[in-house]
């Protein structure tokens, strides 16, 4: 019982960790189809945020994840926006080479300012023991956070009238601007939404996971296989893609080894878009968010 | 590259009902689409009340007042028919419930399918919505892309009873595209024959045999 207990919870965990790595970018790629190659990077950003601003700044580590992670990289994200992105609307292979690029010079950046040596900080919460097996308290944060955020994002898009205007903009951009909407400004504020989510998983998983300027490389490549198996429904399809591969990865890594956990993901996601290259949700769940 | 509208010019009055007749290819979308800025011009000008509009973007030219409902009514389909609704304020989100049900007022057929994806509709009851979410905006110019291509003709009578509505109560301008002759004929105080991207005539419904004059311009001559 303790086992099952503690192995469900690692499930969850590894299924939140996916959606707090993966959901940024499902968000900018489901709403906009632009596929940000600088993901990872604004996720590492958000951990460098989280770390020096609790080990330099000495402020509140909470602050730092929940607001000053997503607060700070958003911004970054909403720059880039202006100065790069928006110039590339309708051209996915341009933007695609353009937010690599960028991801480049931001990887370049962060090895000058901090050198390219992992830096990490203590998980802010206890161990948390369930009969003989304990788990990082973190965890639970991590379950936690992620159940917020997917929560939020769906009222966010089913109750606002941001997310209706989003909705409308995903299907119909020439329309929307023909009936007074500014299809652009709706643009720029998704991405910046989709950098802050990534600043906000960055900033949480930094006491877990450590930051180096190259770790954005691991984070994109899931967070890429997770958004392309999900489908364009933002929000169904990527609870749907980190459900199957979060429960697999750790399914795997605890009868075998964590790298066995991740080929059996890769391998399952090359299954999933062999058999429904649209996505779980070009089948499944349409019409929902 | 070949400029697809030459030497047009059209001044349209408050309250008027201009029909734009034309076979296909000869620049009636096109003319629309430079209207509401979805093309902008190689030269010439657009003004509006006074006002240049001839750099604006679509959205500005939206805002000054001018509401489009495009050929295939481009509604979308993932969206309720009250979304849909809704996206029509997007000028002003505030008061939309009003706004919305004064709209319905006109076309109460939308009233039962406020529930119903956009998707889900017959053609028909989508021209209705593209139209009722058009007018959500309160545009004093509508411009009309063939509203009856593919729709029954209850609700082209529909359609024609809310402009003509509109035009009483609202002093509502109109610009609409068709083919339609008969349509044309129940709404327009004058139509324009486009042929080849330059107005070629001016037709006076009310002119007798004027309906016969007009066929021609779309390639239907009685022997």
């Amino acid at each position: 019982m303790d086992f099952a207990s503690i192995l469900a919870i690692e499930i969850l965990g590894s299924i939140a960790i996916l959606v707090l790595i993966s959901i940024g970018l499902a968000v900018v790629f489901g709403m906009m189809k632009v596929i940000n190659m600088a993901h990872g990077e604004f996720i590492m950003l958000g951990g460098y945020v989280t770390i020096f601003g609790t080990t330099h700044a000495g402020l509140n580590i909470w602050f730092c994840i929940l607001v000053l992670s997503p607060l700070i990289v958003g911004l970054v994200g909403l720059v880039l926006e202006w100065l790069v992105v928006r110039h590339l609307y309708g051209r996915m292979i341009d933007t695609m080479l353009a937010t690599w690029g960028l991801s480049l010079a931001i990887v370049g950046l962060m090895t000058m300012l901090v050198g390219n040596t992992t830096t990490g900080i203590s998980t802010p919460l206890p161990s948390v023991a369930i009969g003989k097996f304990s788990t990082s308290g973190h965890v639970f944060f991590l379950i936690a956070l992620a159940t917020f955020v997917i929560i939020a994002l769906a009222c966010l898009f089913k109750f606002t009238t941001f997310g209706l205007t989003a909705r409308a903009t995903t299907q119909d951009a020439n329309m929307v601007a023909n009936l007074g909407g500014n299809p652009r400004r709706i643009y720029a504020v998704t991405f910046g939404l989709g950098a802050a989510l990534a600043g906000l998983g960055g900033g949480a998983l930094a006491p877990i996971i450590g930051v180096i300027p190259t770790i954005g490389i691991t984070y994109i490549a899931k967070a890429f296989i997770t958004v392309i198996s999900g489908g364009a429904t933002v929000i169904a399809g990527n609870l749907a893609a980190t459900s199957l591969f979060g429960t697999i990865n750790q399914l795997f890594t605890y009868w075998y080894t964590p790298i066995i956990g991740e080929v059996a993901l890769l391998v399952c996601a090359v299954i999933l878009i062999r058999l429904l290259p649209q996505g779980i949700t070009g089948r499944f769940f349409k019409g929902t968010i | 590259m070949i400029p697809v509208l030459r030497g047009i010019d059209l001044n349209l009055a408050a309250n008027e009902c201009v029909g734009v007749l034309g076979r296909n290819g000869m620049g009636k979308t096109t003319f629309l689409r430079a209207l509401m800025g979805e093309l902008p011009p190689w030269s010439g000008t657009i003004e509006y009340g006074g006002s240049a509009l001839t750099k604006s973007t679509t959205q500005e030219r939206a805002k000054a007042g001018l509401g489009y409902v495009p050929q295939g009514k481009h509604i979308f389909s993932n969206l309720t028919v009250a979304e849909n609704l809704k996206m029509g304020c997007i000028k002003d989100f505030r008061n939309f419930e009003t706004t919305v049900d004064e709209v319905l007022e006109l076309l109460p057929r939308l009233k039962e399918l406020l529930e119903r994806k956009g998707g889900s509709l017959s053609g028909g009851e989508q021209q209705l919505l593209a139209l009722a979410r058009c007018l959500c905006g309160k545009p004093n110019v509508i411009l009309l892309d063939e509203p009856t291509e593919g729709i029954q003709p209850s609700i082209c009578d529909e359609i024609v009873d809310v402009l003509r509505l509109l035009k009483e109560k609202s002093r509502i301008s109109i610009i609409l595209v068709e083919q339609d002759i008969e349509f044309l004929w129940a709404l327009c105080d004058r139509v324009m024959a486009i042929d080849k991207g330059v107005f070629v005539h001016v037709i006076d419904p009310k002119e007798a045999g004027s309906e016969e004059e007009a066929k021609k311009f779309i390639g239907i001559e009685d022997n």
